[in-house]
């Protein structure tokens, strides 16, 4: 910080910095939340159509088969790999219900630029999981809040539901998916927890009507 | 949840310390505790980089949402922290200015405006900046006005640590002649 010149050091300290225009916080407010939630509809948008086309590209997730007949309940845990940015591995939760604007509900975890589970109603597939990021375990996890504050409710309608969390290594989730009969998801439950000191981070009571949604003090 | 928390903060309640906790750490407080440390300065360094005050809080109504939406969890140090906000705003005044090239007849007007100042006024020093080039300007106002060292220059504009150098001698050359003329 030593490389200053102080004749134009001091000249450029004249440079009165301009007031605020009138309603100028107002005006960043609105637009950020504004652009937001064109960003979180596109979001969900762009994952709709990468379930519809995970269907056919098998290979690059792993699309969990259901007996069609008459519904199914699929229930699997998955340790999955975050990235990480700034030391903390970071995950992003979002889980929208019914909305006039989308073709389908849902519910998607994501790390910065992948996507690691997904499902909505839009396909015929329940459950769709970045089989890179995420592995098949067998390790206990109760489906339930235990340990969380208490959760809020979104109905139908509610535009954006997301939530930020930060975790000292990898995640434990927890997926159950009730499907109908041609393998769309009715409701699901998804209880997420660390994987290391197995303490709970959020959890998610899904259906297209409503989203009920527990988040730990990792997560905001 | 406010009534919630004016009652348990009557009464000593965790359940206070609790929600305040978790109110100081949403993105919107980090960031506005962000602003509240660097706008004053981002302010002068987009007003001595546009030299026109009336486009300043719209360039930085951009650089603040691009900012907020991308906001880091965390930083490593203050220094990464500044390097990366005036990265944006620099990108945000160089969209400007590309803008405004399209559009002379505005930039006309504002040179008017600086004609009759008292000699070293914040307008004309606006003027005297608006002398050099935009990339100048940049390097200029981030050493002299800010006060970044040379890498830290380097970071935010992503040149060679010898073009900030390089820009740098030729920007105060060419301001103390444009300077002292006036």
């Amino acid at each position: 910080m030593s490389d200053r010149d102080d004749w134009v050091r001091e000249r450029l300290a004249r440079l009165e910095p301009p007031p605020r225009r009138p309603g100028f916080d107002e005006e960043l407010w609105e637009r950020a939340e504004a652009r937001e939630r064109t960003l979180a509809r596109r979001w969900r948008l762009a994952s709709v159509a990468l379930a519809a086309v995970a269907a056919t590209a098998v290979a690059a997730a792993a699309v969990l088969a259901t007996g069609r007949a008459s519904g199914a309940t699929i229930d699997r845990t998955f340790a999955c790999t975050t990235q990480v940015q700034g030391g903390l591995h970071v995950f992003q939760i979002e889980a929208w219900p019914r909305d006039p604007q989308l073709p389908a509900a849902g519910v998607q975890l994501t790390t910065l630029t992948q996507m690691l589970l997904a499902f909505n109603t839009f396909g015929h597939q329940p459950l769709a999981v970045d089989e890179s990021s995420c592995r098949a375990v067998k390790r206990a996890v109760p489906l339930s809040g235990k340990g969380l504050p208490a959760a809020s409710t979104f109905n139908v309608g509610y535009v954006h539901f997301t939530a930020r969390c930060l975790l000292g290594g990898r995640l434990l989730v927890r997926v159950r998916v009730h499907t109908d009969g041609s393998g769309r998801p009715l409701s699901a439950l998804l209880a997420l927890r660390m994987e290391k000191r197995n303490l709970p981070v959020s959890f998610i009571r899904w259906s297209p009507k409503r989203v009920v949604a527990a988040l730990g003090s990792r997560c905001s | 949840m406010e009534a919630v928390l004016q009652l348990a903060a009557r009464r000593r309640d965790p359940l206070y310390e609790l929600g305040v906790a978790r109110l100081a750490v949403t993105p919107r407080r980090r960031f506005e505790n962000l602003l509240d440390r660097h706008e004053p300065m981002l302010r002068r360094v987009a007003l001595g980089m546009l030299r026109d005050a009336h486009r300043v809080d719209d360039v930085l109504q951009e650089t603040y949402l691009k900012a907020y939406r991308k906001l880091p969890v965390r930083f490593e140090s203050e220094r990464q922290e500044a390097v990366w906000l005036y990265r944006i705003l620099h990108r945000s005044c160089l969209d400007e200015l590309r803008r405004r090239r399209r559009r002379p007849e505005v930039f006309a007007e504002v040179e008017v405006e600086a004609r009759g100042e008292e000699p070293g006024s914040s307008l004309l020093v606006a003027a005297a900046l608006a002398e050099l080039p935009p990339e100048s300007r940049a390097v200029v106002l981030l050493v002299d006005l800010i006060g970044f060292d040379y890498e830290s220059a380097a970071a935010v504009l992503g040149v060679p640590r010898g073009t900030v150098a390089s820009r740098l001698n030729g920007a105060r050359r060419r301001l103390r002649e444009v300077l002292r003329s006036e």
